[in-house]
């Protein structure tokens, strides 16, 4: 099986299409605050603040932030904004 | 005809291209963090504290002793006119000069660049401005070198990078 | 069947080798070139190439790179340690051996003109080899920390660092400080043993694809 060519069907119309819209949006903006915020914590760090336990623990408490952020982005893109089902060729 | 100029997006195109310049971000982000990992710590340079280089009795006249001054070779020489003190790095590509006595000069045997033991101007050869001098104090039968006599004119020299 | 068509039968048959080998191996070669030896330089440079890196994996089990052992280490190679000075040998003779042989491999391949299309871009992956063999001869010249190796290294750091806008940066970065020593001995030696290596191994991959797809040229 080798799939030739993945095909969108249109995008899903409707209020909760335009509703799922938005919120990616302003999740994207959430992430692009928490990227901002890592990377000030990162370089505005001094090394030896930086090795500390609750310093790391912040980083990952960020990053976690980040990851379900991602997740909420991609379920609402997929669930939201395309169709139920994609068509794909198969040969 | 109609003069309309239309541009799409789709919210699908519109939502890639958000992920996207977050995900671009993100990665300045990692590629900033490497680079502060890579970058040399900066020796906290504070004000140089005094350095004893040697006793009085250990150079007479005519002799020299060698000391490190803010990680920088240096020399101490006993002149007839008194006590000099000089960074011994040749100011022209960064080898070190030493003193040779029957010409009364320090030497640097890179490219015989010539330096005067009273002022550290150059005599002769490549190199293009004096050897930075040392404030030194003599006190209690010992030698102390302070502080570069002109750390402005010290900065702009790249082989004493970070002494000053 | 012999043992040896025996056991290339069984590899075949799990690895399909009769069809993988052939076009690797069987590649065609302009005629009268068989003989001329000029041909041979890139091919010496691969094999001192080769030499270096299973020598220098053997020095490096007792090197040590700190300034405090560096000198020392080198020394008991040389003297301590049964057939080191022979291996160490090696690998300054091969390194020489590589440098020169790619610099004429280099200047063969511009006066044939085998840098012509379709052949351009391989031209440019080897300068760029050109500069990853020589970068190799100076992170490794600093190792044994000896005064030679020092104010080579003194010279070569102050070189980069007269660059105009980056050349501070740049020599910051190499040095890992403001003066030569332990930051710079080390950092040299990631270089010289891991970095290299890999951007080489990656370089020489592609350069022999595309020997292997374009072939060897024929004269002008």
């Amino acid at each position: 099986m080798h799939i030739e060519n993945i095909e969108y069907g249109p995008e899903k119309t409707g209020g909760m299409s335009q509703i799922a819209f938005i919120l990616i949006v302003i999740l994207t903006i959430v992430a692009a605050g928490l990227t901002g915020m890592l990377i000030l914590k990162l370089i505005a760090s001094e090394p030896s603040d930086a090795s500390t336990r609750p310093f790391i623990e912040d980083i990952g408490i960020l990053l976690a932030y980040l990851l379900f952020d991602m997740g909420a982005i991609i379920y609402l893109y997929v669930k939201g904004l395309l169709q139920d089902e994609y068509v794909t060729t198969l040969e | 005809m109609e003069d309309k100029i239309t541009l799409t997006i789709t919210r699908r195109k519109f939502t890639e291209i958000l992920i996207g310049l977050v995900a671009v971000f993100f990665a300045s982000g990692a590629i900033a963090t490497i680079l502060k990992y890579l970058w040399p710590e900066s020796g906290a340079k504070g004000e140089s504290t005094e350095v004893m280089i040697a006793n009085v009795d250990e150079v007479p006249t005519g002799s020299v002793k060698k000391f490190m001054f803010n990680n920088k070779a240096a020399v101490l020489l006993h002149m007839p006119a008194g006590f000099r003190a000089f960074g011994s790095i040749c100011t022209h590509l960064g080898c070190i000069a030493y003193w040779k006595p029957d010409e009364n000069i320090l030497f640097c045997p890179c490219h015989l660049g010539k330096f005067d033991p009273n002022t550290g101007t150059v005599v002769s050869g490549p190199p293009p401005s004096p050897l930075p001098a040392i404030d030194i104090i003599v006190k209690e039968g010992a030698i102390y070198a302070l502080k570069w006599k002109d750390p402005e004119y010290v900065k702009t020299i790249s082989y004493y990078a970070g002494a000053a | 069947m012999s043992l040896s068509e025996k056991l290339y039968a069984w590899f075949d048959e799990r690895l399909k080798l009769s069809e993988l080998l052939p076009p690797i191996v069987k590649h065609p070669a302009p005629e009268k070139v068989t003989s001329n030896p000029l041909y041979c330089l890139g091919g010496t440079a691969f094999l001192c190439f080769l030499i270096l890196v299973l020598t220098g994996i053997f020095l490096a089990m007792y090197y040590k790179p700190t300034p405090v052992e560096a000198y020392n280490s080198v020394k008991r190679i040389m003297t301590e340690v049964p057939m080191g000075s022979l291996i160490r040998s090696i690998h300054h003779w091969a390194a020489n051996t590589m440098i020169a042989a790619v610099m004429l491999h280099m200047m063969r391949i511009y006066f044939m003109g085998a840098y012509k299309k379709p052949r351009e871009l391989n031209w440019v992956v080897g300068v760029s080899l050109l500069l990853i063999t020589t970068t190799f001869g100076f992170s490794g010249y600093l190792l044994p920390w000896d005064q030679l190796a020092f104010w080579a290294t003194k010279i070569g750091t102050g070189i980069a660092g007269s660059v105009p806008v980056m050349g501070g940066y740049i020599s910051l970065i190499l040095v890992g400080g403001t003066d030569i020593g332990a930051e710079t001995l080390t950092r040299f030696y990631a270089i010289h043993v891991l970095i290299l290596p890999a951007t080489i191994v990656v370089l020489l991959l592609l350069h022999f694809l595309m020997v292997r797809l374009q072939g060897i040229s024929g004269r002008l």
